[in-house]
């Protein structure tokens, strides 16, 4: 009996200790200031591998101002680490060029790891570290699950997720869209589909979670208002066959194709359909455009397939060679340039703009300021805020030809 | 003197800790530790004191969660009402996970359970018009307290603190009641138990019901406090992350449960300073952690004071 | 058009039960469940096209070996280094030890190789039409692939002296140490075996899949539910498994919505673990 009751002392005297072992840096932390100078650090480390001669070149002086953002960096769908480099190299021009307001700009990137819990997390840490305004997250479900957050604490976010949800269902002054929603989107490539290609009835392919969702219901709106019949099909993000989809769309005798996944389901979907004869005219959304994901299609699997995208790397303007240049030298020859670089590239100028603007870090003036963008111009087209928070409103329609999205129209 | 003032002195430190740290980043993963902490008290009774390996946490869990959340969005019922049925269903759920665990044993059940949590997440995903489908359901009502709303951290805290603590003398009295010497006992050898006149099937599903029952009401305090769910959470992920709070604080021992589940929840986000690894050195220290200590962190220090 | 859905169901009920070749060899050696399969499967399809055939340049048949090789010897090391020491210790730990080399895998590989997908141009690709049907020839090759290893497989646990000592250690391990086999060595080897079948058959499903990071995961959890439902540990049962589940949930697809194919799959595991726990072809006990 003895020995029991002083094991158990030492039982409580640990867990004690181990919640007060918890508790320590935590107090530390949450001064604030500490954990600003450990998260420069980390991002010193971080951004030493892509640039080279930051520091010195821009004049600023006083505070930075920190930016935070949110990526997917570990976890799936992978695409934080485009993001996250678009956001740096961005970052480093303003900076070269003198950064906002005299300050130098520091990015916080914090890994949401596309899960409801870590990506609270994640945002939780940004804002108390007092970043002047969050960039990300990608995901439609991930921005829904933080909106709240961003809202009381009156910092501005800037997602790309795509979701007609942000309209219909959010009402935050502090949410903006830096990508054309699903609403322009997919309502697009459906009208592409039924008014150039003459579809008389459209088979409509889309992943079960929230983004194909998304486009599936704009898309049968918009077809429903039209009365074209139509035969939706989807497919779960870890399918690995999807047979039985692509015959009940061959049954229906469909001669319009319209396809709403994330990159991951596009070599099975592609490879299904050219296999098993469903050749009629395709439209996808802006997967298809990524350039890791075209890399593993076939030639003949996808040609003369459309797709609508905010972003082609081989856009001959200005801009966008510019950008894929400073881009490559930053990071290397061989690296693939998607719209997750481009796309977060530009919001880190829309959100330099408005703080330049506003005149101050104050979440609720720069917010205000990002309500009045006008005229940003970015790689995905150029930002203007309507009363939604949407930034862009044109989209870029392309049809694949040998491998290679080619530029056809932009559609407003 | 220590050993008598332990629980009041752990149940004292709870209280004031947001006193100390307010911060609302930390104060979030606070909540998320204690709904944890439920939860991990609950699969105890199954996986930590009877042995069955249960891997479909995330499923009871999701279950209780869009039960609460649907019958307040759906239906306007009270959040009260909604976590009385997310307890009924997790009757009804432990009762139906109970039964197959006295036909089936190891691997045969763990695999029942991961095909029972995978059921459960691809139907919330997929009967859209029912769940809400991928995306989720918005907009869940806080819970209400003599007409006081549940909303800041802070008071969500201090909730769900108090539920954590009856959960945890519930949990208590049944590890030092009849049915937790039963529990460990079938654990420990159980045809012994068979031959003393006990009917084992009756213990299991007692088990088994008390572990649903435990996350379902986690997962419908979870639902209220965070407003916002959707299906991609409940992965089998998940319900691994449950089985190593329980193993690695320690088992079948409810400091043990609340150890590991402070651990699995905090630690990934403590690590945060090492960036990109830092999903790696979690799993690296999770590793080494229950190939050294394979009795749970508890148990190790216990050994070594001996 | 059922035809053309048995086509696919057949193929994709070769995977699985190669996938539940792969684990049933552990289980039986150690009695252990290797839940992190899925990565290894995973690890073995980046290595040979990341590895072998981007970096180095490699002919496909001899990136494979080279990858088959490497798989193999990481095997190796993970069975003496966590494995082995593992097997005597409480199942819940081994099986949380083994989800998380998993994860550690799973990292390690995204930041070797980045987190971008990749595939390998040109190989195993095209398909073959035999009247109205169309059938990838990568899942000739993967029904081909499996046949062979699971005879291979056969012979070698019959014929060969490791392998009969391997079979001994199965049923027996302190028998089998009595006798005079090693018994950690054999354990080495078997998951060694394991581990070089995941790398195939991670290889095999480059065409038909790509690789990226959570490519295994839904057939590594079918795997598991392919050997259930045959029988539990024994070669023959898995490919049956396989072959039901992989037929069962095309057609499921076909008479539900598609995307509750994956409900239907695991609602009949948890049927047959009711009804027969022992898998349609095992012995009553």
């Amino acid at each position: 009996m003895k020995k029991i009751s002083w094991t158990n002392i030492m039982l409580a005297g640990l867990l004690a200790a181990c919640m007060t072992a918890c508790g320590g840096p935590k107090q530390g932390m949450s001064g604030g200031k500490e954990t600003q100078v450990v998260g420069a650090k980390a991002e010193e480390a971080k951004t030493d591998e892509t640039k080279t001669k930051t520091d010195g070149q821009g004049e600023t002086s006083g505070e930075d101002i920190h930016i935070g953002v949110m990526a997917t960096l570990t976890g799936y769908p992978l695409n934080g680490e485009h993001m996250r480099n678009g956001v740096l190299l961005a970052i480093d021009e303003i900076n070269k060029n003198g950064g906002v307001l005299g300050q130098k700009l520091v990015a916080d990137v914090q890994d949401c790891s596309n899960t409801t819990d870590i990506g609270i997390n994640a945002i939780n840490k940004l804002v108390s570290e007092n970043v002047s305004g969050v960039i990300g997250p990608h995901y439609s479900t991930q921005g829904l699950a933080v909106e709240s957050i961003i809202n009381q604490a009156k910092i501005p976010m800037l997602v790309g997720g795509t979701s007609p949800k942000f309209v219909s269902d959010v009402d935050n002054d502090y949410l903006f869209r830096i990508r054309a929603s699903d609403t322009l989107q997919a309502s697009a490539a459906v009208s592409y589909l039924v008014d150039s290609c003459g579809a008389t009835k459209v088979a409509i392919l889309h992943g079960s979670d929230d983004f194909g969702t998304g486009g599936m219901q704009v898309a049968t709106s918009y077809l429903d208002d039209a009365g074209i019949p139509y035969c939706t099909q989807s497919f779960n993000n870890e399918d690995t066959d999807v047979t039985s989809q692509i015959l009940k769309c061959i049954n229906e005798n469909c001669d319009g194709v319209m396809i709403w996944a994330t990159e991951a389901a596009y070599p099975i979907v592609a490879r299904q359909m050219y296999e098993l004869g469903l050749a009629a005219p395709t439209i996808t959304n802006p997967s298809l455009a990524v350039d890791s994901c075209l890399a593993q299609l076939e030639e003949e699997w996808v040609e003369g397939w459309y797709c609508v995208t905010d972003f082609l790397s081989n856009n001959p303007t200005d801009k966008i060679q510019k950008f894929m240049k400073a881009y490559r030298e930053a990071y290397g020859e061989n690296e693939s340039i998607d719209l997750h670089c481009a796309a977060y590239y530009s919001a880190v100028y829309v959100l330099a703009d408005s703080i330049e603007r506003a005149g101050t870090t104050d979440g609720e003036a720069v917010a205000k300021a990002l309500w009045e963008t006008k005229d940003v111009e970015g790689l995905v087209g150029d930002f203007n805020c309507n009363a939604d928070g949407e930034m862009i409103h044109e989209i870029i329609l392309g049809q694949c030809k040998s491998l290679a999205i080619e530029y056809m129209d932009v559609i407003r | 003197m220590i050993k008598k003032l332990r629980y009041p002195l752990a149940v004292v430190f709870a209280f004031v800790l947001p006193l100390i740290v307010s911060n609302t980043y930390y104060v979030t993963m606070f909540c998320l530790t204690l709904i944890y902490m439920i939860i991990a008290f609950g699969l105890n009774f199954i996986t930590g004191m009877t042995g069955q390996m249960n891997l479909g946490t995330a499923g009871i869990f999701c279950l209780g969660a869009y039960t609460s959340a649907l019958l307040t969005t759906r239906l306007s019922l009270s959040p009260w009402i909604g976590m009385a049925a997310s307890a009924a269903v997790g009757f009804l759920i432990g009762v139906g996970l109970g039964y197959p665990s006295f036909r089936l044993e190891g691997v045969y059940l763990s695999l029942t359970t991961i095909a029972f949590g995978e059921v459960v997440r691809q139907l919330a995903n997929n009967m859209t018009s029912v769940t809400g489908g991928a995306q989720g359901v918005r907009n869940i009502p806080p819970f209400t307290v003599f007409g006081y709303e549940i909303v800041t951290k802070i008071q969500n805290y201090y909730f769900i603190l108090v539920f954590v603590i009856l959960f945890a003398f519930t949990a208590y009295r049944i590890i030092h009641s009849k049915w937790g010497r039963a529990f460990i006992a079938i654990r420990d050898n159980i045809e012994a138990v068979e031959t003393c006149g006990i009917n084992t099937a009756h213990i299991k599903i007692v088990a088994f019901t008390l572990a649903a029952v435990y996350g379902c009401v986690a997962g419908s305090l979870y639902a209220h406090y965070s407003a916002y769910i959707n299906a991609s959470s409940f992965t089998l992920n998940l319900s691994v992350s449950f089985v190593v709070m329980i193993l690695i604080g320690g088992m079948g021992n409810l400091w043990g449960c609340m150890l590991g589940a402070v651990i699995v929840s905090m630690l990934p986000e403590f690590l945060r300073f090492t960036g990109e690894y830092y999903q790696l050195t979690y799993s690296i220290l999770i590793l080494l952690c229950i190939v050294f200590m394979p009795g749970g962190i508890l148990t190790a220090l216990k050994r070594q004071q001996k | 058009m059922v035809v053309q859905l048995l086509v696919s169901g057949i193929a994709m009920g070769f995977v699985y039960a190669l996938v539940s070749i792969e684990y049933t060899l552990i289980w039986n050696s150690m009695g252990l469940l290797n839940f992190g399969h899925e990565k290894i499967i995973m690890l073995g399809a980046y290595i040979y096209a990341g590895t072998m055939i981007m970096d180095m340049g490699m002919g496909y048949i001899s990136g494979i070996v080279g990858a088959v090789f490497l798989v193999a010897a990481l095997g190796v090391v993970v069975a003496v280094g966590i494995f082995i020491p593992l097997r005597n210790m409480n199942r819940l730990c081994a099986i949380m030890a083994t989800v998380m080399v998993g994860n550690i895998i799973n990292e390690a590989v995204r930041l070797f190789y980045g987190p971008e997908a990749m595939t390998v141009k040109g190989f195993m690709n095209g398909m073959i039409r035999v009247g109205g049907l169309a059938i990838a020839r990568a899942y000739i090759y993967i029904i081909g692939i499996s046949l062979t290893i699971v005879i291979l497989l056969e012979i070698f646990m019959k014929k060969t002296k490791t392998g009969k000592a391997m079979r001994c250690v199965a049923s027996n391990k302190t028998a089998a140490s009595l006798m005079g086999i090693d018994v950690r060595r054999n354990m080495a080897i078997t998951t060694a075996i394991s581990f070089a079948i995941c790398c195939i058959l991670g290889i095999a499903v480059i065409p038909v899949f790509s690789v990226s990071s959570t490519m295994a995961t839904m057939i590594s959890l079918k795997g598991f539910a392919a050997g259930v439902i045959g029988s539990f540990g024994s070669l023959p049962g898995a490919i049956v498994g396989g072959l039901i589940l992989g037929i069962m949930e095309n057609i499921a697809g076909m008479i539900f919505p598609s995307t509750f194919k994956d409900v239907v799959a695991f609602v009949f595991l948890i049927a047959v673990l009711l009804v027969k726990p022992t898998g349609l072809l095992g012995k009553k006990k």
